[in-house]
């Protein structure tokens, strides 16, 4: 098995502290793992086990205390401002649990976002055919507000797929969902990500949805547990 | 190198005393113009003064170093340069060019070193912009040569000092990350097959034991006639057995090393649930098992109905082998937004939740499971999500709140 290409995403003894003294809370307590490419994990734990600080620092949104983050081998933290706001960009689509998406703008602006930041073209039919993969083509130019939750999850799933990251981080995604749509949501994303040949990496504390995973981490007061 | 050095300077040399040459002219062009204005207007001050002209004449032939002396001429040249300089802006300092050759030539050559300078630093700096280019096409030509010689691993440093070069970088990576990932699935392939066989001879190896233990008891010669009868029948029903792991392990093999092609087709959905639930039904009935199907009409959804059919029967199969007697199954139909859920619910005595997880894997079967119910592979709920992924579907379960399992399925509708 060759392992550098396999592997997309490593943690490299990671760690971050919040807080001191009797207040310090570790986050992510020298964590390392690898993740594969193509694969769907599941990133599971309780609340505060530190499951979220740590999709921040692989998705390079926070900076670790010490250690590494290394995607396709590369140190992201190794990169300056710009340039890792731009390979964030390149190589990861982002999927929260409140959605994120912008009020101002309807769900075909608010999926072209990350394209128009990069200043890429807005491959039309593409664009289409992801919101219809999605089932959200007909409500292409509705408000955000005017959405339901499961349709405001799919909007903001087709935003983090429109860059074609190689990469899928996803933060609890059907936290605020009812059970059939979250299952629906997660059908879809899981399809979606085996489509394009992606890899997901999801945090949930939902047991149904690890089952779906190719591989479970479970994370223990800042540390991973297999 | 040293040969290209020396032509370079070379080259450099005659730029620049062509430069100073050029220069030099010009500079002298240029003062030979201003004294032939002079002249100009040194014959104009004459037409307006005839009784000075033969001072104007002295003065026009005075020396450049004697020019501001002054105290040496006449009161008549005195006063004739005065008013020449006042009334005509007549420069009495103004020497003629030819005198003054050694300081052209020397501005000249100071124009035209600076000048050549310059181009050499221009051209320069363009060379060292070209060569940065051609090292990067090189390396880019040599990752190209690697992947062609089968190594996709890019020995090169990353190259992040311009965004485009960046993004060439990225593709080149990518491609060659593709291109491994292909030659890894051949490799992953041929391990799989390696472990299916080294599974299936495991799998084999227990009920062949079991049967030639009877066979050998059968064959004794101090059992009586009732312990022989006894023994054939052990036989016959390990031969059973027997038959029913190979067909499993068959269809397993197959759709593993992709022989049997899934093909997901327009068809009703219900007709699938039917022939499910009719391939248990018997088993269900004998254990007074009672299989209840809702589903409001029929629905028309792309998948392949073999393979459907044979996953959900694997699910129900598992209900009613792990229900008691006198129990309900039922399977719940719905239609969501892109998806169908399928939901099988059994009164059996679950899985606990660290189990769940593990229930997908080849040939797994739980403690629990194991204990209860001779019978089973852990084949059965591998080869269901095998399926069911293959058409885009999941599969999952949960404990009920009372007592037994639901398994969730969803298949793009």
């Amino acid at each position: 098995m060759n392992k550098e290409t396999a592997i997309i995403l490593e943690l490299d003894n990671l760690v971050k502290y919040y807080g001191s003294g009797d207040n310090l809370v570790r986050a992510v307590d020298h964590t390392s793992l690898q993740i594969e490419r193509g694969k769907f994990t599941a990133i599971v734990g309780r609340s505060g086990s530190g499951k979220s600080t740590l999709l921040h620092l692989i998705g390079g949104l926070d900076r670790p205390d010490e250690g590494r983050v290394l995607i396709e081998g590369k140190d992201i933290f190794s990169l300056k401002g710009d340039r890792l706001a731009q390979f964030r960009r390149k190589k990861i689509g982002f999927i929260f649990q409140d959605y994120n998406l912008i009020p101002a703008l309807n769900v075909w602006e608010n999926v072209v976002l990350p394209l128009g930041l990069d200043n890429r073209k807005v491959n039309r039919q593409e664009v289409e055919q992801i919101l219809k993969k999605i089932g959200i083509e007909d409500k292409k130019s509705a408000m955000p507000n005017v959405l339901s939750g499961g349709q405001k999850q799919r909007t903001a799933i087709a935003r983090a797929l429109v860059t074609k990251p190689a990469i899928i981080l996803a933060d609890e995604p059907t936290g605020n969902l009812d059970s059939q749509t979250e299952l629906e949501v997660i059908s879809l994303l899981k399809k979606c990500v085996q489509d394009f040949g992606q890899t997901l990496v999801m945090i949930t504390h939902d047991e149904t949805i690890a089952q779906m995973a190719d591989r479970i981490i479970a994370i223990e007061d800042g540390r991973a547990v297999n | 190198m040293d040969g290209k050095r020396y032509k370079n300077l070379k080259k450099y040399f005659c730029i620049y005393i062509a430069f100073s040459l050029l220069f030099t002219a010009v500079l002298y062009a240029q003062a030979s113009y201003g004294r032939t204005l002079e002249h100009r207007r040194m014959l104009t001050l004459m037409a307006a003064h005839p009784e000075w002209e033969a001072e104007l004449i002295a003065l026009w032939n005075k020396p450049a170093d004697e020019g501001g002396d002054q105290k040496t001429g006449t009161e008549g040249l005195e006063i004739a340069a005065r008013t020449a300089e006042e009334k005509y802006g007549y420069d009495l300092h103004k020497v003629a060019p030819e005198r003054q050759f050694y300081f052209f030539w020397g501005l000249g050559m100071v124009f035209g070193g600076i000048l050549a300078l310059g181009l050499m630093q221009w051209e320069r700096y363009r060379r060292r912009k070209g060569l940065d280019f051609d090292e990067t096409y090189g390396k880019v030509c040599e990752c190209l040569e690697q992947f062609r010689g089968g190594n996709f691993r890019q020995p090169i440093e990353y190259d992040d000092r311009s965004e485009e070069w960046m993004n060439l970088w990225e593709n080149l990576r990518e491609l060659g990350i593709y291109f491994e990932g292909l030659k890894e699935r051949l490799k992953e392939e041929e391990e799989s097959t390696k472990a299916l066989i080294t599974d299936i001879s495991h799998q084999l190896k227990t009920p062949l034991a079991s049967l030639r233990m009877s066979h050998e008891l059968v064959t004794a010669d101090h059992v009586t006639e009732e312990e022989r009868e006894e023994f054939q029948r052990q036989e016959a029903k390990e031969i059973e057995k027997l038959e029913m792991l190979l067909a499993e392990l068959v269809n397993l093999s197959r759709l593993e090393k992709r022989m049997i092609q899934i093909k997901p087709i327009p068809a009703s959905l219900k007709e699938t649930i039917t022939d499910a639930v009719s391939q248990v039904y018997m088993k269900a009935r004998k254990k007074e098992i009672e299989i209840q199907v809702k589903m409001d009409g029929d629905m028309e959804i792309c998948h392949d109905r073999k393979w459907t059919a044979e996953a959900i029967t694997n699910v129900l199969d598992n209900a009613v082998k792990y229900s008691g007697r006198n129990t309900m199954i039922t399977v719940c139909v719905q239609h969501l937004v892109n998806y169908v859920l399928i939901e099988v619910e059994d009164e059996g005595f679950g899985i606990s939740t660290e189990e769940l997880v593990k229930i997908y894997q080849r040939f797994y079967r739980g403690d629990e499971a194991r204990e209860k119910v001779k019978e089973g592979s852990g084949v059965g709920l591998y080869l269901a999500r095998m399926i069911l992924e293959q058409q885009g579907g999941t599969i999952s379960a949960k404990r009920r709140p009372k007592q037994g399992t639901v398994f969730k399925i969803t298949l793009p509708g």
